[in-house]
């Protein structure tokens, strides 16, 4: 047995540093102490910090901000430096100071801690800052993450950016690489969105947020149905599918993939039962056919609420993408498909034909450069410019603003309750939610039920909640050529009057 | 979990070495000695078992747990902290990790429960949250925990063993959390090493047996009934570790009657660890059992006190001294 032994030293095991040569139990008691010298050189040492010779998180006070990049009411965002590096820092608030720090955060720190793969965002640390009892300063806990130039959804509203095909064809293929990592480790998303992917200048896409991520279930458990952002939620969800998998990530991966190419959100729902009327425009009533067993799910039975389903939709998506090349038609078609069974995993969509011929997927670092864009740099733009022009853009204005104005309503933080004053009632329901996109902000806590009630223009928005707006078909996406504001669509872009953020808020 | 041990926290960051932890234990040495040192952890162990109990935890929760208690302490001294605090905080997070959330006054009421004859536990949510702060702090955020469950189920079902003997490895699993070989080693090898000790008290009984012939109180055949509780393995691994002189290297003589009559001995040899390494767990958990005999929970509470107000530390003669005479000397 001995010989064995030394026949398999290579165990992986890591050694201990001094490996004591005999057995020394602290629990026997006939051999102590376990080195004599210990107890005797040391009187009364300041040992505390001595054991502290392994690396911990570290403080706060290491780094220098240098900007907020996001802010929401889960989390706020920090551009911050620490030894010439760039980082991004993410607070994490405590709703209730009387329950510790929130078991969502510790699920973010745990599922992040526990992925590493090259797109997905790296936990690198974490920062305390232990706070004073004499300043009465609240202890702060940070998430401590790369600085990353862009996330994908500033990034398309950027009118200086347009994607060429080598372009979407690399952010796809990293976007699926993580994701197949992802799955792989047997992680669910729950809030893959544009604005949910970093990207780097050189053009590397790491996934971020991973605040409303969750394990895999053993098969029977039940899910929560109320996940992933409005715009990107696959069908199933609205009906109250509670024993969802994988399937609802490659949804919004779809989702993701048509707005590279069109440059817009593609599904864009002013109200769940509008977004869900959307979907079946562009991809076909249900039937059992193509949903089996679409009709018996709950619904919002929460709420009491079930969804219209008009019955006579044709499934019109592959005609819609056509534009934009068969192959890449092809593989939004089977990215969108109602059914989650027949949806494409990451793995078979990383090995569709779109991403393997001609013209290929670009290489990291052969792309041009951009300036930073945000989601959150953008909101502030439009704050700055909404004070200007406050004059021009009044109330009654509908269509041009209102994407605009929307954006605030739902992203800036002018509009959101503070930490302190919103944890009650202040903000209703949008207390819980967070406000801003972007992959360092945090994430809806649950999507929104209610329709919004404080659209910054509310004439034509408050309706909006119960009507159903037409799905239109894709139009190849019309870019500004000079730098207009940037979140200002074109008007025939889509009836939708409500913006990205309303797919986050109540 | 599904992902990898050896890329883990818990792996890179703590598995620990002994003189680490020689180290972590050095100030409280200077007021207590050893063996009351260990008592009075025991007892807190027991303390996260008791609570984890009522609230109906399952064991991995309770494991959790107590493995943030000890990581907490070897970065900190008993003496200078309050552990029923620490115990408290050390639950809570563990079942927010362990995805088994509780309320936090759940927890502080069964601990005020617990410890209502023991001075009470005059803690507020906010405190424990508080403190929650400064755990997940010394524990640098590094909150997954693999156990030797798992492994022992996996190992199980390869050695299609019987449901008696893995039960008693589960025992012995639970008992290794009053060692502490979870921060020195990896959890394989402790199951290994559970494993290992059943085939020794296994081949053991098989001797015993062949020697008085009549084996009519066992027949089992030599295997661990599950007739046998918890308190005769007991027994059983005391008369062990009284006999241990270091021959544990050598399961005896179990050819053709290990469990499942498989060559236990060769299939220990075969595997791709350090023998070394099983067998200093199993020598750690033996001697638990030798600790064991002379513990009383009433006698930790004054043990406590005397770390807790001991003002002069005791100097390291009289330590050793009151080492060689600790028997007598405990109940101070």
């Amino acid at each position: 047995m001995k010989r064995h032994a030394e026949e398999h030293q290579e165990h992986p095991s890591k050694r201990p540093l001094s490996a004591p040569t005999q057995h020394n139990s602290v629990f026997s008691t006939s051999h102590l102490p376990a080195s004599p010298n210990l107890s005797a050189d040391s009187p009364s040492p300041p040992r505390r910090k001595e054991l502290k010779t392994y690396k911990g998180c570290s403080q706060l006070k290491d780094f220098e901000m240098v900007d907020k990049l996001g802010e929401g009411t889960f989390g706020e965002v920090h551009k911050a430096k620490r030894k010439g590096e760039l980082l991004a820092l993410k607070r994490i608030l405590m709703h209730n100071e009387n329950e510790g720090i929130p078991i969502t955060a510790l699920r973010e720190i745990k599922i992040l801690r526990r992925l590493r793969h090259e797109n997905i965002v790296p936990l690198i640390d974490i920062a305390v800052n232990p706070g004073s009892r004499t300043s009465r300063s609240r202890a702060s806990v940070y998430m401590v993450f790369p600085y990353m130039d862009h996330d994908l959804s500033g990034l398309l509203n950027n009118p200086k950016v347009r994607l060429s095909v080598p372009q979407i064809k690399l952010y796809m293929k990293q976007l699926l690489e993580g994701t197949i990592y992802m799955h792989a480790q047997k992680i669910l998303h729950r809030d893959m969105k544009a604005a949910n992917l970093l990207i780097s200048n050189n053009g590397t896409l790491k996934i971020a947020d991973f605040g409303l991520a969750r394990p895999f279930k053993p098969e029977g458990e039940d899910y929560t149905s109320k996940v992933v952002t409005r715009w990107y939620r696959p069908p199933e969800l609205f009906l109250g599918e509670k024993k969802y998998g994988a399937a609802v990530d490659m949804w919004g991966i779809g989702c993701v993939f048509g707005e590279m190419l069109f440059g817009r959100p593609v599904l864009q729902g002013n109200s769940d039962q509008d977004q869900l009327d959307k979907i079946f425009q562009l991809c076909g009533s249900p039937t059992e056919e193509n949903m089996p067993g679409w009709s018996s799910l709950p619904g919002l039975e929460e709420k009491g609420v079930v969804y219209q389903v008009n019955k006579s939709y044709q499934r019109k998506l592959k005609e819609d993408f056509e534009p934009y090349g068969t192959l890449a038609a092809d593989l939004m078609d089977k990215l969108l498909v109602l059914d989650p069974k027949k949806r494409l995993t990451a793995f078979a969509a990383s090995d569709h034909d779109y991403l393997w011929v001609e013209p290929l997927p670009a290489e990291i670092g052969g792309l041009p450069v951009y300036e930073s864009s945000h989601e959150y740099d953008r909101q502030r733009k439009h704050e700055a410019q909404q004070e200007r022009h406050a004059s021009h853009h009044h109330s009654t204005n509908n269509n041009n603003a209102n994407n605009g104005h929307h954006h605030h309503g739902g992203h800036g933080h002018s509009h959101l309750p503070s930490r302190a004053g919103g944890g009650g009632g202040g903000g209703g329901s949008g207390a819980h939610f967070r406000a801003g996109g972007g992959g360092y902000g945090d994430h809806e806590r649950a999507p929104r039920e209610k329709p919004r009630s404080h659209a910054p223009s509310g004439s034509n928005t408050g309706s909006n909640a119960g009507s159903t707006t037409t799905y239109r078909p894709i139009p190849l996406p019309p870019k500004p050529a000079t730098a207009v504001p940037p979140a200002v669509p074109s008007s025939a872009a889509t009836s939708s009057a409500n913006p990205p953020t309303a797919g986050r808020r109540p | 979990m599904a992902a990898n041990f050896w890329t883990s926290s818990h792996s890179t960051h703590w598995i620990l070495d002994r003189r680490q932890l020689a180290e972590a234990m050095a100030e409280d040495l200077e007021y207590v000695d050893i063996a009351t040192l260990t008592k009075i952890k025991m007892w807190y162990y027991n303390l996260i078992g008791k609570i984890g109990k009522r609230l109906q935890f399952r064991q991995q929760v309770i494991a959790t747990a107590i493995v943030y208690f000890k990581r907490f302490y070897t970065k900190n001294s008993i003496r200078s902290t309050d552990p029923s605090l620490v115990a408290a905080t050390c639950i809570y997070l563990a079942c927010k990790i362990e995805e088994c959330p509780q309320h936090i006054k759940n927890i502080i009421t069964e601990m005020k429960h617990a410890l209502a004859n023991l001075g009470g536990f005059d803690y507020d949510t906010s405190k424990v949250a508080e403190f929650e702060f400064y755990l997940l702090e010394e524990l640098e955020f590094y909150l997954i925990v693999y156990h030797p469950y798992r492994d022992l189920t996996l190992i199980a079902k390869e050695l299609r063993m019987e449901e008696s003997n893995l039960q008693t490895a589960w025992f012995v699993l639970n008992d290794s959390y009053r060692t502490d070989v979870c921060l020195l080693y990896a959890p394989h090898l402790i199951a290994l090493a559970a494993l290992y000790i059943i085939c020794v008290v296994h081949a053991e009984r098989y001797v015993e047996n062949n020697n008085n012939a009549v084996s009519g109180d066992d027949p089992s055949g030599g295997g661990i009934s599950h007739t046998h509780s918890n308190m005769h393995l007991h027994s059983q691994l005391h008369s062990m570790a009284t006999k241990k002189s270091g021959h544990h290297s050598n399961i005896p003589n179990t050819e053709g009657h290990g469990i499942n009559n498989r060559n236990m001995v060769q299939w220990f040899a075969d595997l791709n660890v350090e023998i070394e390494d099983i067998i200093e767990i199993t020598q750690e958990i033996l001697s638990l059992y030798n600790i064991w005999k002379d513990y009383s929970e009433e006698a930790v509470p004054a043990m406590l006190h005397a770390l807790k107000k001991g003002s002069q530390p005791t100097s390291p003669q009289s330590q050793q001294q009151q080492q060689q005479s600790q028997s007598t000397s405990q109940p101070a």
